[in-house]
């Protein structure tokens, strides 16, 4: 091996230590990026050549800057965040929901419909008391308005699920167009470092898109990702289909990629948000049946009685068929508390409870939940039943961020950044550029002497 | 071995903390409102349970008060019945003195004209209000039930209060079977003043039997308000005991343990406090400070 040699080989030391410190630089300073993943060099030795009968090496070179990573946790990652965001935004939304059923101390549906038979129970030791039959109105006006104020809420929160929805689609359709882009220019590029850095772009956009509308993603060889909503290719390759909303037969949001309906497909915090709407629309539904059975039974009750001047009794409760719970009120002629209608003969002898006594026969009756609930029952299945469903959210939401709060563990324990391993690699790189350095500096003085001696 | 990195360090410490968080702000505001909890969500089956049991507890609030307003009526009626019993004991008694061969045709005319007297006090008995209700006529209690012929003009209906889930007691009487029911009492004594006016032994003596059987049903009738009122007040005080049953399980489910949410509280927050200490040291030190 010659002088000069021995001074390309430190050139080439001096060259790899200081990609060393490059690289290190690059992870330190991305050290709070979002899903950035740390690079290590990956140094080779350079070929050796022949001298004088002996092989001799001829250095080192830094072949690349691999990207710590691994495909499998990268897809599990991905459908991990789907499935909390899912459980999370159907958590937060039926909550926000539940809290339309009031707080303790506030009236709840419980206490309207306790206050109102107990008025019927009081209205009983004196049933031509005018100020008695007022405040059973007003008891069936305050039941009447928690349902309705109850089931108004309950929309309204569905309401603003169906607002947000466009948002989102867009949202996750910019993602999708941008993953085919990365896609693209990932498959193109043919340096092997050079798209570790749209590789973490791409990787943090497809996670992302895994929380917003569940997707999941195949990791292939050639880098590429192909993003799929159920089962359905929304990214292959370069390129990218769009969701759309449109609206079911039943009035219901309706997702589709092209002519495919995938409403049931959809996962991350999109899925969570439309089975919370389907959830609350089934605990609407279940109040717009309790009402219209309630308000039936109890008009048919009361139109069986007579008021204090004798005529039959008209309805109690006023209610839109079509959507009994936002829209029942006390019968407006009821402004009258003698149209009461709580003696049972035309003669409403002022002591007649008859009717009363009917109408609170009601109270025990099992007319609910085909005929095996009172209404006192029926109301607390409900609210019992709107606080597991929250509960049972809340549960799996737990459960399912704790996953992922390992899965994201195992992935810092691979692709995080280190600032005391980043610093031990910094020595370690800068006591090799010295002792390149020092390889350089022995070369040239040999070189020098070796001139000196010659020019002697 | 896995990596451990400070990152994932400090993800795990962000992911622990705010579970921590959570758990502690609950417990706050357990100690805080001293409720066991606020939503249906927090604990399902029990506020399905307090709700249950709050409705039970306010309906006995109400047979507490209806079983109050009872009474007043029913003890009325009886000490009105109750009187109209010394009445009959009274023309009895006249029945009895004058039926015999020492009476003389004078002072059968004398008691005849107490026995009208006892007539008009039994007419007004029958009659008697509590408030402004006509005790004896029914539901019809806005009507004066009887006239001075002793006509009856008021309902055969009864009205009834609720004081129990399947108890309803009478608040007014219908006065056709009070006082025309197995035996007519105002005929008795009208028939007993006539008797005595006419100085008819043998109409006086079958007066005292139509007396004695008018007294006997009244006696009857009170009976039955007794037992009505002992019903009455019965009920009362088993919904006040009941209430105070249900209130005190009431209270036991929804109410926070002071001793146990204040415990668990403290637990939290030292527990919170030091995961703040454990991210706060290890967040201070890095190798490149001794570089």
């Amino acid at each position: 091996m010659g002088l000069l040699d021995s001074i390309q080989v430190g050139r080439r030391g001096l060259a790899a230590a200081s990609a060393g410190i490059d690289v290190t630089a690059q992870n330190i300073a991305n050290v709070g990026t979002t899903g950035y993943s740390r690079r290590k060099l990956v140094q080779t030795t350079t070929d050796p050549i022949q001298r004088r009968g002996l092989w001799m090496g001829t250095g080192v070179r830094a072949a690349s800057a691999s990207r710590a990573t691994d495909r499998l946790l990268g897809v599990r990652l991905v459908a991990s965040a789907g499935l909390a965001s899912q459980a999370t935004a159907l958590h937060d939304t039926l909550a926000t929901a539940e809290g339309q059923l009031g707080d303790t101390g506030t009236t709840t549906l419980s206490d309207a419909n306790d206050a109102f038979w107990d008025s019927l129970s009081k209205l009983t030791t004196n049933p031509s008391d005018l100020t008695a039959r007022s405040t059973t109105i007003h008891a069936a006006g305050d039941l009447a308005a928690t349902i309705s104020r109850i089931a108004t809420g309950l929309s309204a929160t569905m309401t603003s699920v169906e607002d947000g929805l466009t948002t989102r689609i867009e949202g996750a359709n910019a993602k999708l167009a941008e993953i085919g882009s990365l896609n693209k220019a990932i498959g193109r590029s043919s340096d092997e470092t050079g798209p570790a850095d749209l590789l973490d772009r791409r990787d943090q956009l497809v996670r992302e898109l895994g929380e917003e509308v569940g997707a999941t993603v195949d990791l292939q060889a050639d880098g590429q990702a192909t993003v799929f909503i159920g089962g359905h290719a929304v990214v292959n390759g370069g390129a990218a289909r769009s969701l759309t909303l449109g609206t079911a037969s039943d009035g219901s949001p309706e997702i589709s990629v092209g002519a495919l309906h995938v409403t049931n497909d959809v996962g991350g915090e999109l899925g969570g948000v439309l089975t919370a709407h389907a959830t609350i629309n089934g605990w609407i539904d279940e109040l717009d049946t309790f009402t219209a059975t309630f308000a039936t039974e109890l008009n048919a009750a009361h139109a069986a009685g007579f008021d204090a001047s004798g005529a039959a009794g008209g309805e109690l409760f006023s209610y839109d068929p079509a959507s009994p719970a936002t829209s029942i009120t006390v019968a407006s002629a009821l402004e009258d508390p003698r149209l009461l209608a709580v003696a049972g003969a035309a003669t409403a002898a002022p002591g007649d409870s008859d009717n009363l006594v009917a109408m609170l026969d009601l109270e025990s009756s099992a007319i609910f939940s085909s005929s095996t609930r009172t209404a006192s029952q029926a109301l607390v299945d409900f609210s019992s039943g709107v606080g597991s469903d929250v509960a049972a959210a809340g549960g799996d939401a737990d459960v399912l961020e704790a996953q992922l709060s390992d899965t994201e563990v195992q992935r810092d324990a691979l692709a995080s950044v280190d600032t005391d391993e980043e610093a031990i690699r910094l020595v370690e790189y800068q006591t090799a550029y010295k002792a390149a350095a020092r390889v350089l500096s022995v070369g040239d003085e040999m070189l020098r002497t070796l001139l000196q001696t010659v020019g002697g | 071995m896995i990596r451990a990195t400070r990152m994932g360090f400090l993800e795990l410490s962000l992911s622990r903390s705010t579970a921590q968080k959570a758990e502690l702000a609950k417990v706050q505001s357990q100690a805080v409102t001293g409720l066991a909890f606020q939503r249906a969500s927090e604990a399902p089956v029990e506020m399905a349970a307090a709700q249950g049991l709050n409705s039970v507890a306010l309906d006995q609030e109400v047979y507490v008060a209806n079983a109050s307003s009872a009474a007043g009526p029913l003890t009325t009626a009886d000490e009105a019945l109750a009187r109209v019993s010394d009445v009959m004991v009274r023309a009895r008694e006249l029945s009895v003195a004058m039926a015999g061969s020492a009476a003389t045709a004078e002072m059968r005319s004398i008691a005849a004209v107490e026995v009208r007297s006892l007539g008009e006090e039994l007419l007004s008995l029958a009659n008697t209000k509590y408030g402004d209700r006509y005790l004896f006529s029914g539901t019809s209690w806005n009507t004066e039930p009887f006239a001075a012929d002793g006509t009856y003009s008021g309902s055969t209906d009864e009205p009834e209060a609720r004081v129990a889930e399947d108890r309803y007691v009478r608040t007014a009487f219908d006065g056709s079977a009070v006082f025309d029911g197995d035996a007519d009492v105002f005929a008795a004594i009208n028939d007993l003043a006539t008797a005595l006016e006419a100085d008819d032994t043998t109409a006086i003596g079958t007066a005292l039997t139509d007396v004695d059987s008018a007294s006997r049903a009244i006696v009857n009738v009170r009976g039955d308000i007794g037992l009505e009122t002992l019903a009455a007040e019965d009920a009362g005080e088993l919904a006040e005991s009941l209430g105070v049953v249900y209130n005190e399980r009431l209270s036991v489910l929804v109410t926070a343990d002071p001793v146990e949410t204040y415990t668990r509280m403290n637990e939290l927050q030292s527990a919170y406090e030091a995961t703040l200490q454990v991210i706060g040291s290890a967040s201070s030190k890095s190798l490149l400070d001794y570089l």
